[in-house]
């Protein structure tokens, strides 16, 4: 069971797999290129059997003409012989196919006189091969007939001993060789898909170690561009934006802790001193109306913590309806007036007189006033905030804060958006660090965004831009 | 005015109970579901305060069954669920009103007595009077002991809402949401800016003060008792 299933497991592995591949491609290409071979060998060696036949042609047919048929019956004896009589035969025929004379005939008794072949040779007088497999013979024999004279054929045969042998040589050289480079394949393959895979393991193994908890390990990069280092360095990349994430993520659960605990303990503190401590009526009312206020805080908090992390996963549903942003703004600038007045700083709104949007009014009050309340509350007496909507073209609208402020730092910037992000000046201020994330959420949420500009000591602008109908109030 | 509350929470239910004995009322006391359909039936109620989840019948429930039994006095519903959703069905399946948990004892209060006051045809006032303060709605001139006060239109609206709630406690909360149609409090107090200048118009001179600060809760519009 465990052996088979480890067997599997290789056979699973990808070097495994590209070994197999690799060995199989080499051996196939091993084979054809011997096939070629093998067909090149046995072509060249008939040739040459070939041309020996046709060459003792040209020999029979000169004595023939020169010393007439008793000296080529006396030369073929000779040459049989000489040849052996189990290598070569010869037939000397009329043209009648009638036997004239033959060498000794003992050993090749099984070959007969082909008859179609004698009609064709005597049709088109050109000489004519053939080769016969006998039943119980090891080699094939070549046989020639051919006309050497008048009224004179000549059955030619040999042997094909030697082209047997070296076929035989050659498939015993096939099959070492195939072995040979087989192994040699398999070793190769093994050690290139290894060599290429080294990388591949690499990373895993980084992600191995990741996975059990050291986010800052990284995968090492060889510097060679290759796909390998490609992939480390993409990998490597995720990492860093994981590990930014995981730390945000634990900064972020360490200021809702921090956030939530604090009224908490504020809570708590002040109820159990004032029970131990003998307090009179007054300290206990004071205790209650602190403890409400403690409360509303802490449930203003979660409501909006949820709100956000709910808007960003888009589970939010709007309630959309038609709404007159610019009146929106307006009552946003009353409500926000006095607050402004009692800073000494001049609120000043302007815009169009009406724009109809679709849109959840309370998110887009909360927005506003969010904005409002952030100018207000960074802009120094005696400031300046300007608040302005206007409608855009491409079916969106407009609405710019802008104060002449603290402003933000640049390092501040891109993070203000964040929950819970609260720079350095902004601590000694009353606030939960939402206000902006909900703004920016409560804005997307409507298809649109917000966007801020900002110099330190010399002011913000926060820009929000709304689609008429923002696709969260499609549905 | 007696009011029945079907709620299983204990602790819940005894501040409810508590404050509204406070203000005068009646209140007959159901822990589940079955049993508050029985004392629907058969008591005389000027209102109900139902929770949705509860045991043996859910609040939803008991509150069809109401509406099919011709049982017509005001139900407010409480939940711990604010999606707009769960808003919508409790309203349409017979419930006039819905407030979320948490919620400030003192809103549940206005609500209530808005339902009631609704339920009972009263006719709307063209004047409020609170202690020496006149208001004519119509005109919308304000005198106090007979001396002419010029508000701008928010004061307006904010001393209003405070005279119709005169004597009760108003949050913070409620004032943004009944004054300016706002569903949240802003961080920066906008109210109680408001307030303050209110109360530079209507107090300023004025032997007795009458808009009081109750820290915590929220503002009330009385003469001062103690």
């Amino acid at each position: 069971m465990s052996l088979k299933k480890r067997l599997l497991d290789i056979y699973h592995t990808l070097a495994f797999r590209l070994t197999l591949w690799y060995a199989g491609i080499f051996m196939l290409s091993a084979c054809v290129a011997f096939f070629f071979f093998y067909l090149l060998i046995t072509s060249v060696i008939r040739q040459q059997t070939d041309q020996a036949l046709s060459g003792a042609v040209r020999t029979f047919s000169s004595i023939l003409s020169d010393q007439g048929p008793e000296a080529v019956k006396r030369q073929a004896f000779i040459q049989a012989q000489a040849a052996g009589e189990k290598k070569i035969f010869f037939r000397l025929l009329y043209n009648t196919g009638q036997l004239f004379s033959s060498s000794n005939m003992s050993y090749w008794q099984d070959i007969g006189i082909n008859r179609g072949a004698i009609n064709r040779l005597l049709k088109s007088r050109v000489p004519i091969f053939d080769t016969i497999k006998l039943p119980d013979r090891k080699h094939k024999i070549r046989v020639l007939y051919a006309v050497i004279g008048p009224g004179m054929i000549l059955q030619l045969g040999q042997s094909m001993e030697n082209h047997t042998r070296i076929i035989e040589v050659f498939r015993k050289v096939f099959i070492a060789t195939m072995v040979i480079l087989l192994a040699v394949a398999v070793v190769v393959g093994w050690f290139m898909a290894r060599r290429a895979l080294v990388g591949v393991a690499t990373v895993t193994r980084t992600a191995r170690r990741i996975s059990d908890g050291s986010l800052e390990k990284r995968v090492p990069v060889k510097k060679r561009a290759d796909e390998i280092d490609q992939l480390a360095l993409t990998f490597n990349q995720m990492l860093d934006r994981i590990e930014s994430l995981v730390n945000r993520i634990k900064e972020m659960s360490d200021n809702i802790a921090h956030d939530l605990k604090s009224p908490i303990t504020r809570i708590r503190g002040t109820a159990e001193v004032c029970l131990t401590s003998g307090s009179s009526l007054k300290e206990y009312e004071a205790m209650a109306a602190g403890t409400i206020e403690e409360c509303d805080r802490l449930l203003d908090m979660i409501n909006t913590m949820l709100f956000i992390s709910r808007t960003e996963a888009g589970v939010n549903q709007l309630d959309c309806r038609q709404l007159d942003i610019a009146n929106l703004v307006r009552e946003a600038c009353d409500i926000f007036q006095s607050p402004a007045e009692d800073k000494d700083l001049s609120m000043v709104c302007s815009g169009n007189e009406s724009i109809g949007i679709y849109g959840d009014i309370r998110l887009i009050q909360r927005m506003v006033a969010n904005l409002l309340d952030n100018a207000i509350k960074y802009t120094p007496a005696n400031g300046r905030i300007e608040v302005s909507v206007s409608a855009g073209q491409d079916q969106s609208v407009q609405m710019t804060v802008k104060d002449n402020g603290m402003g933000i730092a640049a390092q501040d910037l891109e993070h203000i958006f964040e929950r819970f992000y609260r720079c350095d000046p902004s601590r000694s201020q009353p606030g939960t660090g939402l206000g902006l994330s909900f703004a920016r959420a409560a804005a997307r949420a409507h298809g649109g965004d917000i966007t801020v500009t900002s110099e330190l000591n010399k002011g913000s602008t926060f820009v929000v831009v709304l689609p008429k109908t923002g696709p969260g109030c499609l549905s | 005015m007696r009011l029945l509350l079907v709620e299983d929470d204990h602790k819940i239910a005894s501040f409810i109970i508590k404050g509204f004995k406070a203000e005068g009322f009646a209140v007959d006391h159901a822990q589940n579901g079955v049993d508050g359909l029985h004392l629907a039936l058969t008591e005389p109620y000027s209102a109900a305060i139902i929770d949705i989840m509860l045991p043996q019948k859910d609040g939803l429930t008991l509150i069809e069954e109401l509406r099919r039994e011709k049982i017509k006095f005001p139900v407010i519903i409480l939940s711990a669920r604010a999606a707009v959703d769960d808003r919508v069905k409790g309203l349409q399946i017979g419930g006039d009103d819905y407030l979320t948990k948490p919620f400030a004892f003192s809103e549940l209060l206005a609500r209530v007595q808005a339902l009631i006051r609704r339920s009972s045809d009263q006719e709307e006032p063209t004047k409020l009077v609170a202690a020496d303060i006149e208001m004519n709605l119509i005109s919308r001139e304000v005198f106090r002991s007979g001396k002419p006060i010029d508000l701008q239109p928010l004061e307006f609206s904010l001393l209003e809402y405070l005279m119709r709630n005169a004597g009760r406690v108003v949050s913070k909360t409620m004032i943004m949401e009944h004054v300016w149609d706002y569903y949240f409090d802003p961080q920066t107090n906008v109210v109680e800016s408001r307030i303050y200048k209110l109360r530079e118009k209507i107090d300023k001179g004025f032997p007795t003060k009458l808009i009081h600060t109750v820290r915590g809760v929220g503002y009330v519009l009385k003469e001062e008792t103690a």
